[in-house]
């Protein structure tokens, strides 16, 4: 049977050392707060990763001169449509569009109704809009939008052309697509006045797409059409990946660096316990000692009370991390994760955690704490306490 | 009910208690008595195990307790010993009646039976009202009042003060001894360890012993 009474006698015991303990869960609560926040952006960000690299093409071949890329001609999608196993290509218009007046880059696509599914997560625009009526105009994201309205642009945007020309363009719509990190940037033009404002020619295009039904002949496919052209360059939908993880790897890198900072000041904090244990302490122990119990009822008295400190702290943490990641959307940390462009896209992290993310939490914060502070006090409770009681 | 044999005890190179014998029996009122360091207190916390001699015998009701295990001492204690510490010792951030409870948590006892030996304790030290108030705000002979009743409230045969009225004032003293008084009625054995003189002519009192240099003068 649960005795109760140890239970509240814990509680009551935590105002023995009132200050300390508040000062240890404020700690405990911060090192819980870092760990969850960061835990809770980078599933995420994994999360959102994942679900764009699903819908990656096969293969994107492009031209690359003295490590420059080059606009691609039109001829090698007969070219590739010829290598077997390929199902179809497509050519894609797109390219960056410097925003001087607010500092950032914007992504021009190039869409038109015949190809418009081949970038998946952007198929909701299709169905939204009729791409008929696209011509002049064109449908801007979320963050776009936002940019725009700052600079009071809010009906039509005025584009320079490389050939220093302006190209007023009506803002008809903005989406939201499911992927907010993709979509955030991006204005979709007709192919047409995406070529005009980026400045490819006629007979080109960025890249093309290639579509290969059989997921195991990629990579044969990539070789031969890397042997059609020297310049060209061949990304295959593994090679995109693994870019995007790098990228993430390398911010979680830099998160990494001031998480190990928090981490080593909680283990001051833990040292500092395990080294020593103040008079108040040692009383506390020596008390309970001479009015009956035994070491093993004291070290389960110290085991709740540090356990309500810590799952308390930890409760808290998670509460704050998730207000802070998914009501206040990181301000902040997010740089470090997002910053990675001109570009500060208005991506809103979406909550995708699993049970894991918490135990992993819990495991690395609880279980240390309540270990720092039985350890003293049992080294306490099975010293002659004679000497501290007088 | 005590008995002590041949008992030394050092601490490092001092000889804090020298070939003590002495045999207490069953409801007795005894008084130790000697000078600060004489070694009343060491004595003490012999009988109450929480220290070990480094050698001789003690049997407290019939138990080698010498020889037992910090966790048997403990619940020796428990059972058989209400300790009166000079400095009380209480929890002063809890109030009166988590103090006066604190001995019997370890033995889940039922609620009613809580309520009502505290409850009796509390009337019987007078300090009834006192029951939610914390600790660290009573006054000192209240402190003291909660001590004794936190010593009883595990119904001990044995009661061990040490230095009890140190920190009282006479009319406080006077008090306590008036409750060691009642206490002794009731069958208890009694020890005090003092300095006092207060007690050293009590009628009540049936021992006196006086240790100097850790050594008892007849």
């Amino acid at each position: 049977m649960i005795n109760r009474y140890f239970l509240e006698f814990g509680l009551t015991t935590l105002y023995i050392n009132k200050t300390k303990n508040l000062f240890i869960a404020g700690v405990l609560t911060f090192l819980v707060f870092l760990v969850m926040s960061f835990m809770f952006i980078s599933s995420s960000i994994k999360y959102e990763l994942k679900t764009v690299s699903s819908s990656m093409p096969d293969i994107i071949v492009s031209k690359t001169i003295a490590s420059k890329q080059r606009d691609i001609e039109l001829d090698y999608i007969y070219k590739i449509l010829d290598i077997k196993g390929v199902k179809d290509v497509i050519p894609r218009v797109w390219g960056f569009y410097r925003f001087d007046k607010a500092g950032v880059n914007f992504t021009i696509i190039g869409l038109d109704n015949f190809d418009y599914d081949y970038i998946k997560p952007l198929k909701r625009i299709a169905k939204l809009y009729n791409f008929n009526d696209l011509n002049s105009s064109m449908i801007v994201g979320e963050g776009v939008k936002k940019i725009l309205d700052k600079a009071y642009y809010k009906d039509e945007f005025s584009f320079i052309t490389p050939k220093n020309k302006i190209k007023n363009v009506k803002i008809i719509g903005e989406f939201d697509s499911d992927i907010s990190l993709f979509s955030n940037d991006v204005i979709v033009l007709k192919t047409a006045l995406a070529k005009e404002i980026l400045g490819i020619k006629k007979n080109y295009v960025t890249d093309l797409v290639v579509e290969v039904p059989n997921k195991d002949e990629i990579q044969t496919i990539a070789t031969k059409i890397k042997l059609l052209n020297p310049y060209i360059k061949v990304l295959t939908m593994d090679d995109i990946n693994q870019k995007y993880q790098e990228i993430f790897d390398y911010k979680s890198g830099v998160f990494l660096a001031l998480f190990l900072v928090s981490i080593f000041t909680f283990f001051i904090v833990v040292s500092e316990r395990l080294s020593g244990v103040s008079s108040e302490e040692k009383k506390e122990v020596a008390i309970l000692k001479a009015i009956g119990w035994k070491i093993d009822e004291i070290i389960y008295i110290k085991f709740i009370e540090s356990f309500y400190v810590a799952s308390i702290s930890f409760i808290l943490g998670c509460f704050l991390a998730l207000f802070y990641v998914y009501v206040l959307d990181g301000v902040y940390l997010r740089d470090i994760f997002l910053g990675f462009s001109d570009f500060k896209p208005s991506f809103e992290f979406v909550y995708h955690t699993d049970i894991s993310v918490y135990a992993v939490g819990f495991f690395i914060t609880v279980p240390i704490y309540v270990a720092s502070v039985i350890i003293p006090s049992w080294r306490v409770a099975v010293m002659d306490v004679d000497e501290v009681l007088r | 009910m005590i008995k002590i044999k041949n008992l030394y005890k050092n601490f490092k190179d001092k000889v804090a208690l020298k070939d003590i014998n002495l045999e207490i029996n069953k409801g007795e009122v005894v008084v130790l008595k000697g000078k600060s360091g004489s070694g009343k207190s060491t004595l003490l916390s012999l009988i109450s195990a929480l220290s070990k001699p480094t050698s001789g015998e003690i049997i407290v009701a019939d138990e080698f307790i010498s020889k037992l295990s910090d966790n048997f001492a403990s619940r020796f204690r428990l059972e058989n010993i209400g300790i009166i510490f000079q400095k009380y010792n209480l929890f002063n951030q809890l109030t009166t009646f988590e103090n006066i409870i604190s001995p019997l948590i370890p033995l889940n006892p039922s609620k009613e039976e809580l309520e009502v030996k505290v409850d009796k304790l509390l009337k019987d030290f007078d300090i009834e009202d006192k029951k939610e108030i914390k600790v660290k705000h009573l006054s000192g002979g209240e402190q003291q009042r909660v001590a004794i009743a936190r010593s009883l409230i595990n119904e001990p045969k044995i009661i061990l003060a040490d230095e009890p009225t140190a920190n009282l004032d006479k009319n406080l003293s006077l008090e306590f001894i008036n409750i060691i008084k009642n206490l002794k009625t009731k069958e208890r054995t009694i020890i005090i360890a003092t300095h006092d003189s207060l007690f050293f002519d009590l009628d009540f009192v049936d021992k006196v012993y006086e240790l100097e240099g850790g050594e008892l003068c007849f």
